[in-house]
C-alpha cells in the first residue's frame, strides 16, 4: 500500500475514494469529511428514502459514517468501490431502522455483524461512471409487478415475507419477481454499456466463471453493523 | 436455530439476500452456507452487481451542514479505531514497521535518516493497523474452498492450469522459492475466464498460521485470498479472479484467519508475463 503516514498526507479533493479510506483506516478522521462531501447527499437520500423520516435518516447516516470510520482498515477496494461500500452500510443500517421502528442506537445487538449487503462490484467501474437516466432507462424494461417488487425489496426495508403481505402475493411469487427484475435491470444496463464499448464484455465472461462474493460480502459484513 | 440451507435454497434466496430483504436469521444462514460451500454460486454476483446501480436511484439530499458537524463530532468522539491493534512482528527484514499509534507518533526529526525501505519491487510498506481478520467470513474463505485436496480433482486443475499457461492471452508467472521455501516451486496461469495456482515444495503452515496469496501491481499487493496446502507439499488452486493488473505474485505466510496486508515474508514468489 502507499505511504498513508506522510506527514501533511493528503486529504485534498483530488484524492480517490478510496484512497480517503485507506487514510481513515490510518486514524486520519478529516478524510472522512471529504467522503462526507461527496457521498453524504446521496447517503442521506437513501436513508431518506428507505426510512421516510428525515431526522431517523440523519442518525442513520451518522451511524453509517462512524461504522465506516471503525471499519475503514477492512475495506478492500478489490471488492467493491468506496461508495458503493459506504452506500451498503447506510444501506443495511436504514433498513435495520425501519426494521426496529426505532433509532439505530438502540440496535440491541449492538456491535454485532448484520446481514451487510456488500456485494462486489461487478462491474468497478461503476464508481464515477453511472449514468442515472440509464438505470432508470433499465428499470423502466421491467413489468410493473416486478419493478414494484424490486423497489420494495430494495427501497423499503420491508423483508420478503412483508413484501409478499402488502402486495398480497405468494411469497414464491414476490422471490420470481424480484430475481427477474433484477436480471432485466442486468441485461439493460449490460446491453447499454456494452454498447458503449467498455471493459463490460470481460465482467460478463468474469461472471460465469462463477466466484462466489457471498462470503467475501462478509469481509464487510461486520462494517456495516459496528 | 439456524437451518441449514441447501446449495438450490440458497440461490432462490440469493436476490433477496443481495438486496437486503431477508431478515437476520434467513441472511445468516445464507452467509453460513456460502461460507462452507464449493459451489461457486455465480449468482450472487450476477444478481449483486445491480445493487449499486440501484442505490444512485434515489435522490441526492442537499447539503447539511449541521449533519456534517454532527457525523465529525461522532467521529472524533469515536477515536481513533484499533489504537492498540497488534502489530504483527514481520518475519523477515524486507521492511519497515511504522509506530503502532499514528496519532501519537513524536515528529520524526528531518535530521534523523529514516529507517531504509526497500523498493516496492522486492517489499511493501507494512501499514500500522495491520487488522486481523480472524473469523471474518470473506474471499480468503471461498479460496480456501477452491484449493482442491481430492486427487482426482486436483489432477484436472492441474491439467487445466497447464493449458491456461499456453494462451497467448494469458498471464503467466513462473514462482520460484525465496529462503524461506528454497525448494517449492509453482505455476500462477491467469486465463481470460479462469486462474489457476500450483506450487509444489511448500512445507506446511505451522499451526496458528496460513498462506495468503498476493496479487501485485504497481508496488501495491491485494489479496487473493487463503490458501492451504496439502500435506504432501503440493497446492492446487482453482478460481482465481484477480480483475485487476497484475505484474507479481507472491505468497506469504500470516497469522489464521488472514491480514488486510501482508505482514509475513514472501515464501515464493514470480513476475508476471504476458503472452507466450
Amino acid at each position: 500500500m502507499r505511504d498513508v503516514t506522510q506527514p501533511g498526507g493528503s486529504t485534498s479533493g483530488d484524492a480517490t475514494d478510496e484512497r480517503l479510506l485507506e487514510l481513515a483506516a490510518n486514524g486520519q478522521s478529516q478524510a472522512l469529511s471529504v467522503l462526507y462531501d461527496r457521498h453524504g447527499g446521496i447517503m442521506l437520500g437513501l436513508a431518506r428514502r428507505i426510512t421516510g423520516d428525515a431526522s431517523l435518516a440523519q442518525d442513520v447516516v451518522q451511524d453509517a459514517f462512524v461504522g465506516v470510520w471503525r471499519n475503514a482498515a477492512r475495506y478492500s477496494p478489490d471488492r467493491a468501490s468506496a461508495r458503493t461500500w459506504m452506500l451498503s452500510i447506510v444501506h443495511h443500517r436504514a433498513v435495520d431502522a425501519m426494521r426496529r421502528r426505532r433509532p439505530t442506537s438502540e440496535l440491541p445487538e449492538g456491535d454485532a455483524p448484520p446481514a451487510a449487503m456488500i456485494v462486489p462490484d461487478v462491474w468497478p467501474e461503476v464508481a464515477g461512471h453511472l449514468d442515472r437516466d440509464a438505470v432508470a432507462h433499465a428499470l423502466s424494461a421491467l413489468s410493473g409487478p416486478q419493478r414494484e417488487a424490486l423497489e420494495l425489496a430494495y427501497f423499503s426495508g420491508l423483508t420478503q415475507q412483508e413484501i409478499a403481505a402488502r402486495t398480497e402475493t405468494p411469497l414464491g411469487t414476490v422471490k420470481s419477481r424480484v430475481r427477474l427484475g433484477l436480471l432485466a435491470m442486468r441485461r439493460e444496463l449490460l446491453a447499454a454499456r456494452s454498447g458503449a464499448g467498455g471493459p463490460v464484455a470481460d465482467r460478463v465472461v468474469d461472471d460465469h466463471t462463477g466466484r462466489a462474493p457471498g462470503p467475501a460480502a462478509d469481509a464487510n459484513h461486520e462494517a456495516a453493523g459496528s | 436455530m439456524t437451518r441449514v440451507l441447501t446449495c438450490d435454497e440458497v440461490s432462490e434466496l440469493a436476490p433477496l439476500y443481495v438486496l437486503d430483504a431477508l431478515d437476520r436469521a434467513e441472511s445468516a444462514e445464507v452467509r453460513a452456507h456460502l461460507a462452507g460451500c464449493a459451489q461457486p454460486h455465480a449468482e450472487f454476483a450476477e444478481l449483486g452487481g445491480v445493487v449499486p446501480y440501484l442505490a444512485e436511484l434515489g435522490e441526492e439530499a442537499p447539503p447539511d451542514p449541521e449533519l456534517r458537524s454532527r457525523v465529525m463530532a461522532a467521529i472524533l468522539a469515536e477515536g481513533r479505531p484499533n489504537a492498540a491493534a497488534t502489530a504483527l512482528t514481520p518475519t523477515g527484514a524486507a521492511w519497515t514497521p511504522r509506530p503502532a499509534s499514528h496519532r501519537e507518533a513524536t515528529p520524526v526529526s528531518l535530521d534523523r535518516p529514516r529507517p531504509r525501505r526497500i523498493t516496492p519491487r522486492v517489499g511493501w510498506l507494512l501499514s500500522a493497523a495491520a487488522v486481523l481478520l480472524i473469523g471474518v467470513l470473506g474471499v480468503w474463505n471461498v479460496l480456501l474452498q477452491q484449493a482442491a485436496t481430492d486427487a482426482r480433482q486436483r489432477q484436472g486443475i492441474v491439467t487445466q492450469a497447464l493449458l491456461a499457461s499456453t494462451r497467448p492471452d494469458s498471464r503467466v508467472a513462473q514462482l520460484r522459492g525465496t529462503p524461506e521455501a528454497p525448494g517449492s516451486t509453482g505455476l500462477l496461469a491467469l486465463g481470460p475466464n479462469a486462474g489457476y495456482l500450483v506450487v509444489e515444495g511448500l512445507p506446511p503452515a505451522p499451526p496458528g498460521r496460513i498462506y495468503q496469496a498476493w496479487y501485485i501491481a504497481g508496488g501495491t499487493p491485494r489479496s487473493a485470498g487463503l490458501v492451504e496446502v496439502g500435506s504432501d507439499g503440493l497446492l492446487v488452486v482453482s478460481g482465481l479472479d484477480p480483475r485487476g493488473p497484475v505484474e507479481q505474485f507472491a505468497l506469504t505466510l500470516e497469522p489464521a484467519g488472514g491480514v488486510v496486508q501482508p505482514t509475513g515474508s514472501k515464501v515464493i514468489a514470480g513476475e508476471v508475463a504476458t503472452g507466450s
